[in-house]
C-alpha cells in the first residue's frame, strides 16, 4: 500500500492503517501534531478511528514560530 | 499621580467583542531561541501572539522549535495562528481548519502571499478566503496591502480587523503606505492594525498617532541585538502613540508661532 505523507511516499504498510498507527511508525505519536487526510482536517479524537486507504494523502502539521 | 490619572481611563482595543489592554501584537518568528521569544513577549506586554503551521519534520531529527507552545502561556496570550505558507484561498482555509483541529482558537490571521520574493498579499484570494472563513465562524484578521477599497470589501464580509502593511514583511522600512493607511483608518468600521514593515518604535508610535488601533511587530524585535529591551521600547512607543492620538495632535503650521511672549523684557536703547 502506498500513501503520501508530507509529500513523501510511505510504503511501510501492506493494508489500510489507522492514523494512530502511522504516527507510531513515524515516531510522532507523542508530539503535538495535527493531521489532514485528503484535505480534511482531523480532530485528534479521530486519529484512532480514521483508516488510511491506499493512495491517501496525509499532511502532518505542527505549530511553529511565525509572524 | 499623573500615571494614576492615566491608568484610571480604560482604553481597551476591542476585537470581535474581546477587550485587550495592549495594542501591540507580536509575531514569534526569527527569535534566536524560544526562551528569548518568551521573555520578549513578556517585555512587550502583548496579549496577542501569532504562530504558524508547518509540516512536521519526518526525518526524526530533533527540532529546537518543536515545542514552541511550551513557551507561550495560553492563559496569558491569545494565540493567533496565521495562514502563512498558503498560496491560495483553499490552502488558507485548510490551514485555518487545521489550526482549529489542533486546539488553537478560532481566531485566524489570514495571510496569502504566493510570491516568495516580495511576500505581498494576494487580494483576490484573501477576499475569497475571508468570506469562507467568516461563514465558518472564524474570527478573521486579514493581512492586506494598504488598499482602502479592499479593506472596505473585507469589512463587508464580516472580518474582525483589517491589517494593512506599512511596507513589505520583514523589511523594517516603516510606513511607506501611510497615505493609504490614513484612508483605511478614516473609513474603517473595524479596528485597523498595521502589520508588517514596522522597523522602529518611532514608526509604531507614528502608526498609533495616525489612529491605528494597534500594530503587529515581529522582525524588528526578534532580530534586535537585545530583543527584550526592544520589545519594551515598542511597548512604550505604542502607549505613547496611542496617548498622543487620544490627546489630539496639534496641526502642523506653515510658519513659526512663538511659544514664549514676544514682548520686550530688557530696556532697549534706541537712541
Amino acid at each position: 500500500m502506498r500513501i503520501t505523507v508530507n509529500g513523501q511516499e510511505n510504503t511501510a504498510f501492506n493494508s489500510p492503517v489507522y492514523v494512530t498507527e502511522l504516527l507510531e511508525q513515524l515516531e510522532l505519536a507523542r508530539l503535538p501534531v495535527v493531521i489532514e487526510v485528503d484535505k480534511i482536517a482531523l480532530h485528534p479524537r479521530e486519529y484512532p478511528e480514521t483508516l488510511l486507504q491506499d493512495g491517501a494523502i496525509v499532511e502532518i502539521i505542527r505549530v511553529a514560530a511565525g509572524g | 499621580m499623573v500615571n494614576a490619572l492615566i491608568a484610571e481611563v480604560p482604553d481597551p482595543m476591542t476585537i470581535a467583542g474581546r477587550e485587550f489592554d495592549s495594542r501591540l501584537l507580536l509575531g514569534t518568528g526569527k527569535f534566536s531561541s524560544n526562551e528569548i521569544m518568551s521573555s520578549s513577549l513578556s517585555a512587550a506586554g502583548t496579549e496577542i501572539v501569532t504562530v504558524a503551521l508547518r509540516r512536521a519534520d519526518l526525518t526524526g531529527k530533533s527540532d529546537p522549535f518543536a515545542n514552541i507552545l511550551d513557551f507561550i502561556d495560553p492563559e496569558k496570550y491569545l494565540l493567533l495562528p496565521n495562514t502563512s505558507g498558503a498560496n491560495t484561498a483553499d490552502e488558507a482555509v485548510r490551514l485555518a481548519r487545521l489550526a482549529l483541529a489542533a486546539g488553537l482558537p478560532n481566531w485566524i490571521k489570514l495571510e496569502i502571499h504566493p510570491d516568495p520574493t516580495h511576500l505581498l498579499p494576494d487580494p483576490i484570494e484573501t477576499l475569497k478566503a475571508a468570506k469562507t472563513l467568516v461563514e465558518e465562524g472564524f474570527i478573521v484578521l486579514p493581512y492586506i496591502n494598504a488598499d482602502p477599497v479592499l479593506a472596505k470589501r473585507l469589512q463587508d464580509t464580516g472580518v474582525a480587523t483589517v491589517m494593512p502593511l506599512g511596507s513589505p514583511i520583514g523589511s523594517n522600512q516603516g510606513l511607506l503606505t501611510r497615505h493609504q493607511i490614513q484612508i483605511i483608518i478614516e473609513q474603517a468600521t473595524v479596528p485597523v492594525i498595521v502589520d508588517a514593515g514596522i522597523g522602529t518604535p518611532s514608526q509604531a508610535a507614528d502608526a498609533m498617532e495616525m489612529g491605528a488601533a494597534g500594530v503587529l511587530v515581529n522582525t524588528a524585535i526578534a532580530i534586535a541585538e537585545k530583543p527584550e529591551k526592544m520589545a519594551n521600547a515598542f511597548r512604550l512607543s505604542v502607549i505613547a502613540g496611542r496617548e498622543a492620538r487620544l490627546a489630539g495632535l496639534a496641526a502642523a503650521q506653515e510658519k513659526a508661532a512663538a511659544t514664549s511672549p514676544l514682548t520686550t523684557f530688557l530696556y532697549q536703547d534706541n537712541s
